[in-house]
């Protein structure tokens, strides 16, 4: 269908805020609308926006993945992108098969004329939900601040594990030597031992492994160390 | 009875025959009339011998005689389609009238001069009743049996008179002409059987055909409501095709409206719309329903009864309707259109309805080919030859193989794997109906073009 009057589209996004309340805004989500219906795009907009949202809307996912391309600084806080299924110059399918490769944001798709093949296909590539058109405002807020909440939980581990290698890197390669053999569950003697080490240095080393990885304990240490392997 | 009454007689049964007969109009009746006429003639011109000269009244009673059995014959036999040439019949007839006058001028020939009228006339008499036999056996014709009986009765009526001739009781020929009152009631016998045989042959005749033609008729009918059914079936069809890109065109304008109408009352519970945002919203949704309503208007227009409704059709708005009906499958598909017409209407008669359905199936038909073809395109042309539109859709699709090409339009002949075969036949028949016509042919920068062909409408026809 040929999308309606494309002005209504000014009138959203993000850059009518003011700073401190975008930046609030960004920390409560931000959802990348994309659907090739201005008038869906408008109507979707203003009712994330009541709710609180900041919402970037684009008229084909084409553009959205252009715009990814440019590098530029994003606002701090969760988001997730809301996407079409039914595009003509690229469908949501495909889409997401792009998104999926660029980056682990969740994706919700939508689709009013879509069989099951199709939410099939969108459930394996990884989709959260997959909303039928017209949709209820509580269903689609419901998604939204459920693919929030997913993204929230990425990002966090994201910068814990972020924080951990960088850690790690700062371990000198014998404090590291002591620490993988520490998670291995072996004896101060018999790391000492293994490293040439004095029984009296190895204790070191390893007390000052704790304190750069921020480890309350020895089970602590171990599991950062676990968790850096995988 | 006299002569001269049994002529009149004579005289009376075909004129008779005839009215009751001449609605039929066949060339049958008419001959078997005509033969009836002559014989009545020749009675009638024997009775006047008083009064003509015996010089031309004998040949001509002969002739008329001659003719009138040669006319009944004819008659059985362009009943049964193998009649004699007109022109052979003449020379015949010219024949046996000289034959006929050397005799009688040589009068040495005797009983064999007497004998001829009576053997020409028994040799017509069974071929009469030869023909009588066949049509009676072939159609079971009551009316048959009755000539073939009645004549073969005068057959012996007129052997018997031959073998008077031959042995007379008397020892003197007589002349044939006034013999013996058993011939006379005999020839009358069998003229009246004859005739009432011939009414009631001609009868069951025009009523075997009149049923022929009803019941053609009825199966004309039959089929053609069966094709109108057929037709209003491949819409629904066709529909159901586009159906899943209308459920997207009908849900994108109500998805914004809810979301519109939702955003609205949650706004208004949290008094957090202000007056301009408020009339933003109900206008979405103003605007949004009113693109709904253009689509279900679409839809209305393509599911009506299947009845065919005559009218002037432009084939122009029709093309760009159905180019419409296909859009979202278009964009799917990424097909682009080029649509070059001459910017006037068109004028077609006929019923808008089913001529949109033969645009549809055409362009549904080169959608599908273009599938799987990078950039795809569909050319469609419309224009004016002389007094037909000639409407061209061509695809960038693969074409046609020369072996296919025959056979598409056929119904059920499909190339597709999920094809009835329906649809392009449909379109032919419809086509058919409105006394145009489908052809498929590979066009020549490759694809396959379908050129459909209806006569214009008369200029200024019915137009207020």
């Amino acid at each position: 269908m040929s999308p309606g009057p494309t002005t209504t589209r000014a009138k959203g996004g993000p850059e009518r805020w003011p700073a401190a309340e975008l930046a609030q805004r960004a920390l409560r989500g931000r959802i990348v609308l994309i659907d090739d219906d201005a008038e869906i795009l408008a109507a979707v907009t203003t009712l994330l926006e009541f709710e609180g949202y900041v919402c970037d809307s684009f008229s084909s996912a084409l553009d959205y993945l252009r715009q990814l391309e440019v590098p530029r600084r994003t606002l701090p806080g969760p988001s997730c992108v809301l996407l079409d299924v039914m595009m003509p110059d690229l469908d949501g399918l495909e889409a997401q098969r792009r998104l999926a490769a660029l980056d682990d944001t969740p994706l919700l798709l939508m689709s009013g004329a879509s069989g099951v093949q199709e939410a099939v296909t969108a459930f394996r590539a990884g989709a959260l939900d997959f909303l039928i058109k017209p949709i209820e405002a509580e269903t689609l807020l419901e998604a939204v601040e459920k693919a929030l909440a997913v993204s929230r939980e990425r990002q966090s581990l994201r910068e814990r594990t972020q924080a951990q290698t960088r850690r790690l890197a700062a371990l000198t390669p014998r404090e590291h030597d002591v620490a993988v053999r520490v998670a291995h569950g072996k004896l101060n003697r018999v790391i000492g031992k293994e490293l040439g080490l004095a029984l009296r240095t190895v204790k070191l080393y390893r007390q000052r492994c704790l304190e750069k990885l921020e480890a309350r304990s020895t089970a602590d240490l171990i599991r950062i160390l676990q968790e850096a392997d995988s | 009875m006299s002569n001269l009454n049994l002529g009149l007689i004579y005289l009376l049964m075909p004129i008779l025959m005839w009215v009751v007969l001449a609605r039929l109009r066949s060339p049958v009746v008419a001959l078997w009339c005509l033969g009836s006429l002559l014989g009545a003639g020749a009675l009638l011109l024997a009775e006047l011998f008083a009064f003509i000269p015996p010089w031309i009244n004998a040949p001509m009673v002969n002739l008329l005689e001659f003719t009138s059995l040669l006319s009944s014959i004819q008659a059985l036999r362009l009943d049964q389609g193998v009649p004699w040439r007109f022109r052979w019949m003449a020379a015949v007839s010219l024949g046996y009238l000289v034959v006929f006058e050397i005799c009688r001028e040589v009068y040495a020939l005797g009983t064999y001069r007497l004998a001829l009228v009576p053997l020409v006339e028994l040799v017509l008499v069974l071929q009469v009743v030869g023909w009588a036999w066949r049509i009676a056996r072939q159609q079971k014709s009551a009316g048959a049996v009755t000539i073939a009986g009645s004549h073969l009765l005068l057959s012996v009526g007129v052997f018997l008179v031959l073998v008077q001739l031959f042995f007379p009781r008397g020892g003197v020929p007589n002349c044939p002409r006034d013999s013996s009152g058993l011939t006379d009631t005999l020839g009358m016998l069998a003229s009246l059987a004859g005739d009432v045989g011939f009414i009631g042959l001609a009868l069951e005749r025009s009523l075997t055909q009149w049923l022929d033609a009803a019941s053609k008729q009825a199966r004309l009918e039959e089929r053609q409501l069966l094709g109108n059914q057929l037709a209003h079936l491949d819409r629904q069809r066709g529909f159901g095709l586009v159906a899943a890109s209308l459920a997207h065109e009908l849900n994108q304008p109500l998805t914004a409206i809810l979301a519109s109408a939702q955003a609205a009352r949650r706004g208004t519970a949290a008094d957090r719309l202000d007056r301009v945002q408020s009339l933003e919203l109900l206008d979405k949704i103003i605007l949004n329903t009113r693109r709904l309503s253009e689509v279900t208007g679409r839809i209305r227009s393509f599911i009506r009864p299947a009845e065919p409704h005559q009218g002037p059709v432009d084939l122009e708005k029709v093309t760009r309707q159905m180019l419409e009906m296909v859009e979202p499958d278009l964009q799917h598909q990424g097909v682009q259109v080029a649509f070059a017409a001459e910017g006037s209407p068109v004028l077609v008669q006929g019923d808008a309805i089913q001529l949109s359905q033969v645009v549809l199936n055409v362009l549904r038909n080169a959608l599908e080919a273009v599938q799987l073809v990078p950039d795809p395109f569909i050319q469609i042309q419309l224009n004016r030859s002389a007094d037909k539109a000639v409407l061209s859709i061509r695809d960038s699709g693969p074409g046609l193989d020369p072996g296919q090409a025959d056979r598409i339009g056929t119904p059920y002949f499909t190339t597709k794997p999920d094809g009835l075969g329906l649809g392009l036949s449909i379109a032919t028949a419809i086509l058919q109906q409105h006394q145009g016509s489908l052809t498929l042919r590979n066009a020549e920068g490759g694809g396959a073009c379908v050129d459909i062909r209806l006569p214009l409408r008369a200029v200024g026809g019915a137009l207020p």
